[in-house]
């Protein structure tokens, strides 16, 4: 086990101007779960190889356990790749299946297979020892790919969207072995996906990255209720926050015909930053369905989900708003409603250049 | 129902009356045309369909996941790799799946189906597949494919004159870049020792061969990175010669024909600290150096392995025809009397002799090679007939590559599935 620091660290590719990863700075402790997420092109992948050797560090540097990674092969690392490497081999029993690697680097029979048993009691495999491959299920075979990894103890591990190859089914059930098991074992891991819903439920820690920049790191919570830019803002969370530029008033922003009215300290924020518009954001849980004031919308579509609805609007400004609701009180298509922000109500401002959070 | 979405690349009858709005796994014989071909263990259902008098490969996977390989596997095309062929796309929305369709590669086998019947222990053709692999990785690499899950598993094999050519038949977890990193080359190459070990090892325990068997394999696979980094070196190499010495640029060409590439472009710069030296490189193209070579002198269009065999030969003919008519005979006029008199006869015979297993190139091939081997034996010149009777009764050498063509000769191929028994 090992904490990871990341110091300024930059990657270019080969004939491209621009940085695939630019001057990235991560602090990441000894056994935490790590998630480096974001969108096609945002450098997460490339973020995770260069840490695991895969790719240059152009500028800067990697550390593991303290030590300067620069120039060091990926081999003498000491992490591990989990699921890239997948082959299963039939007339082979599901212990030697995960004890080849140690095969390989010369460990004893005896190691071997205490080291085995251990990795099969942690990913629930004991009673599978003796099997061949054909005899498990398809969520058993993955455990068996993990263990694989997981008996070369590894200093850290390395996932590079390890579920993305399974149905949605079993996505989800692995996705929760894999999180439980991380913590079983507090081998400091760095995850990589572009599904902020498997970020957000996994990581202990989650950076955001966009265009090879790091937006945010911080907990999934932290993300959620006070992401750093309207980026994060937008990225983080399903359905997405309400993200719209409105026009400044003197008590709020305006929706239209109606203001949206903001606490005394934001309208001090705005004062401050001297703006007449800003970028207004907030989650769909926190507007609510009002019989009077609030902005009047039109519903365009209803997504029932069972426990909860989300509705699907459009104020006569062309401002779409999504909220969420009680199903078994939930507006039809076509209805003109009123929406207002919950007494509660978080309201997130974030500069309409910019995009960095004000508030 | 929301109806399937097609990318057909061969947009045959056969193909598509097939049942795409059904799940994969409900495909079943007879009103799916299954044929039985024994597959390890898969991620995902893969099933053989015989259509229009092909053999398809259909696997289902989720939907992003099909749609990157199928975009690899076109990429891998274009560049011309070894490697197997999208036939098509079908997203079932219906069922949040999507099926790809690849041509099932003819004349090719698994590493299962040829070692279990090749007389056992034999290194020489556990060498062939080695280089097989190595040159397949060396291959995808200096073209910047990162190849992932590289396993002989995930490889399937075809004859070529005396060496295997390897052929990628996964690319799940392949991506393609302007080039690759030492360290990405490095931890591919790691995957692919890993798991050639396991091959062989999965292999050695079906064949229930010794234990001591083992360690030696493992050796030997491991050994695959020397393969590798000889076959790389010498792409890559960029000598530093004296300018007077230019000459010896001829012998870094000549290394990188041998090896069957062809010189796309040869660079030669000044070294900035020793203005008398230049530094060479050589951009290499495809591995078809001698295959051209013979196209052009012959039409004929075959595998490298299988050019290079045969150019020696049309040389040795030249060189007893120039004997013959006692003055020089131009390697063209050679190479179109060579065709007419020695190999269009011959190759009939050779196919003739082990049944017309294979392409009769490929037997005049082993035909060569067998009377090479019995000549060596016997200190002399054994000749055509004897080497014929030789290959007809399967009377040869059990390292000779001649013997893999026990791989074509068609025992059972393919049965049609009369119980669909997938899960």
């Amino acid at each position: 086990m090992a904490a990871i620091t990341y110091k300024n660290a930059s990657c270019i590719y080969e004939g491209s101007d621009k940085l695939a990863v630019d001057n990235l700075n991560l602090d990441i402790q000894d056994g935490e779960f790590i998630v480096l997420v974001g969108p096609s092109g945002s450098g997460k992948s490339t973020a995770l190889r260069m840490l695991a050797g895969l790719e240059d560090i152009d500028e800067g540097s990697i550390e593991i356990g303290g030590k300067d990674m620069t120039g060091v092969p990926s081999k003498d690392r000491d992490i591990a790749m989990v699921f890239q490497n997948y082959a299963l081999y039939p007339n082979k029993t599901v212990a030697e299946n995960m004890g080849f690697a140690l095969k390989l680097r010369g460990v004893s029979s005896a190691e071997r297979r205490k080291k085995v048993e251990e990795a099969a009691k942690v990913l629930d495999l004991t009673e599978h020892l003796d099997r061949k491959p054909a005899k498990l299920s398809g969520g058993q075979r993955q455990r068996v790919a993990m263990g694989r990894a997981i008996v070369r103890e590894p200093q850290v591990f390395c996932m590079d969207e390890p579920l993305s190859n399974l149905d949605a089914k079993l996505r989800v059930q692995t996705r929760t072995q894999i999180a439980a098991l991380q913590r079983r074992l507090g081998t400091t891991t760095v995850y990589v996906t572009h599904d902020q819903v498997e970020a957000m439920t996994m990581g202990d820690r989650v950076a955001v990255l966009r265009f090879g920049k790091l937006q945010q790191f911080a907990s999934p919570n932290e993300l959620y209720d006070r992401p750093a830019n309207a980026f994060v803002a937008g990225f983080i969370g399903s359905p997405a926050m309400n993200l719209v530029t409105l026009p400044v008033a003197a008590d709020g922003v305006k929706i239209g015909g109606s203001t949206l009215e903001l606490e005394r300290e934001n309208l001090t924020k705005l004062n401050e930053a001297g703006l007449s518009e800003v970028t207004f954001g907030i989650r769909p849980e926190q507007l609510e369905i009002t019989d009077s004031g609030g902005v009047e919308v039109v519903v365009d579509l209803v997504e029932d989900l069972g426990s909860e609805a989300y509705v699907y609007t459009h104020a006569t400004s062309g401002v779409e708003l999504v909220a969420r609701c009680n199903p078994r009180k939930a507006p039809r298509l076509a209805d003109t409603i009123r929406l207002h922000r919950a007494p509660e109500g978080v309201v997130h401002l974030f500069h309409p250049q910019t995009g960095e959070r004000l508030n | 129902m929301r109806v399937p979405e097609f990318r057909l690349r061969a947009p045959t009858p056969g193909l598509l009356t097939l049942p795409w709005d059904r799940p994969l796994s409900d495909w079943i014989v007879p009103e799916v045309p299954l044929r039985d071909i024994a597959v390890g263990p898969s991620r995902h259902l893969v099933k053989f369909v015989d259509a229009d008098d092909q053999l398809w490969a259909v696997k289902d996977m989720p939907p992003r996941l099909a749609i990157k390989e199928y975009d690899v596997l076109r990429r891998l095309e274009d560049m011309g790799l070894p490697a197997v062929r999208p036939a098509g796309l079908v997203l079932q929305p219906e069922f949040e799946t999507a099926i790809l369709v690849t041509r099932y590669l003819e004349g090719s086998w698994q590493y299962r189906r040829l070692f279990m019947r090749l007389p056992p222990d034999e290194p020489k053709h556990r060498a062939r597949l080695f280089d097989a692999m190595a040159g397949l990785l060396v291959e995808l690499h200096r073209h910047g494919v990162f190849w992932g899950d590289c396993s002989l598993a995930n490889t399937l094999f075809s004859r070529d004159g005396q060496s295997l050519q390897a052929w990628l038949v996964d690319a799940e977890t392949s991506e393609v870049h302007p080039s690759l990193s030492r360290g990405q080359r490095q931890h591919d190459l790691e995957i692919l020792v890993e798991n050639v070990s396991m091959g062989m090892l999965d292999l050695a325990e079906r064949l229930d061969s010794s234990e001591e068997l083992q360690d030696t394999l493992i050796a030997e696979a491991e050994h695959i990175q020397v393969r590798y980094d000889t076959l790389w070196e010498t792409l890559h190499a960029e000598p530093v010669f004296g300018f007077t010495d230019r000459y010896r640029v001829e012998g870094t060409i000549r290394r990188l024909n041998e090896l069957g590439f062809a010189v796309d472009e040869l660079s030669m710069q000044p070294v900035s600290t020793s203005p008398d030296q230049f530094r060479v490189n050589v951009a290499v193209g495809d591995r078809r150096y001698h295959a051209q070579r013979l196209r052009d002198l012959t039409g004929l269009d075959v595998g490298e392995g299988q050019a290079r065999i045969l150019l020696s030969d049309l040389h040795a003919y030249q060189a007893q025809l120039c004997r013959e008519v006692g003055h020089d005979v131009d390697e063209s006029t050679a190479a179109q009397l060579w065709v007419i008199e020695v190999l269009r006869p011959y190759q009939q015979l050779a196919h003739d002799a082990v049944h017309h297993a294979g392409t009769a190139i490929q037997a005049y091939c082993d035909l060569l090679e067998v009377r090479w081997l019995l000549s060596e034996q016997a200190g002399q010149d054994v000749g055509t007939n004897k080497a014929l009777a030789a290959l007809a009764r399967d009377v040869i050498p059990n390292d000779s590559a001649a013997k893999l063509a026990i791989a074509e000769v068609p025992t059972a191929p393919f049965a049609v599935l009369e119980i669909d028994d997938d899960p």
